[in-house]
């Protein structure tokens, strides 16, 4: 596949990542590939398959909020088709921007079944998380879980 | 667009699948409860357009440049938190 940012790389087909729904925003780009930063790195790149320019930088919010609702994402992301048994990769979309502190959607979290690689970006109405939260200053109170 | 009057308590059916049912009214506020098949997700319009609105601001952006910086702030900022004395 061809990606603006990494430009060509091989894509095994079972690598592939179907979000049946799209992405709000996105609805006709229903098929992705996550690609490692650097083997140490926490984030990933959500790669758009048939969209060479679309990526997002993701973050398992685990790494910085480790009390985050996961069994939140699977309810609200069962309707993608995934497995009530079957483990989750859950992944939010951080903003970056040169200007402004990086945040990312802690209200809109992305669950994908591993086994299925299907998934869906949902919303989690209770769980008092918001879209645009900073999570840099989390790194500081999750001392030592790294 | 198909316009419908209805009392409290009356349904709207969609389909086979998907009933719309008028709860209550207060004022300039309707409360509403919506029944749907398992795979279909129900949004607040105004949600997922914020959603959407996120997403495309984080998709316009980002470089590998971008990404190599804000993981030396994640680096930094890392460490120093694994250094802090445990307290147990």
């Amino acid at each position: 596949m061809e990606s603006t940012r990494f430009g060509r790389i091989e894509v095994p087909e079972d690598r592939l990542i179907t979000l049946p729904m799209g992405l709000p925003g996105f609805p006709e780009a229903q098929t992705f590939v996550l690609i490692d930063h650097t083997p140490a790195s926490p984030f990933r790149w959500l790669q758009a398959f048939e969209r060479p320019d679309l990526a997002f930088i993701v973050l398992d919010p685990l790494e910085v909020a480790p009390d985050f609702p996961l069994d939140l994402v699977r309810r609200s992301a069962s309707f993608a088709g995934i497995d009530p048994d079957e483990e989750l990769v859950v992944l939010v979309i951080c903003t970056v921007t040169q200007t402004e502190e990086p945040t990312a959607n802690f209200l809109s979290p992305i669950g994908i079944g591993k086994t299925s690689r299907r998934g869906a970006q949902v919303v989690m109405h209770e769980s008092g998380f918001g879209s645009t939260e900073t999570f840099l200053h989390l790194l500081a109170d999750t001392s030592g879980s790294r | 667009m198909l316009t419908l009057t209805r009392k409290i308590g009356q349904k709207i059916l969609i389909g086979n699948g998907i009933e719309i049912v008028v709860r209550e009214v207060r004022g300039r506020q309707v409360r509403l409860g919506i029944s749907a098949p398992h795979g279909l997700p129900v949004y607040r319009e105004e949600l997922y357009q914020g959603i959407a609105e996120e997403n495309v601001k984080a998709a316009v952006t980002p470089s590998p440049d971008e990404l190599e910086r804000l993981y030396a702030q994640w680096k930094a900022l890392a460490s120093a938190g694994s250094k802090s004395p445990k307290t147990d």
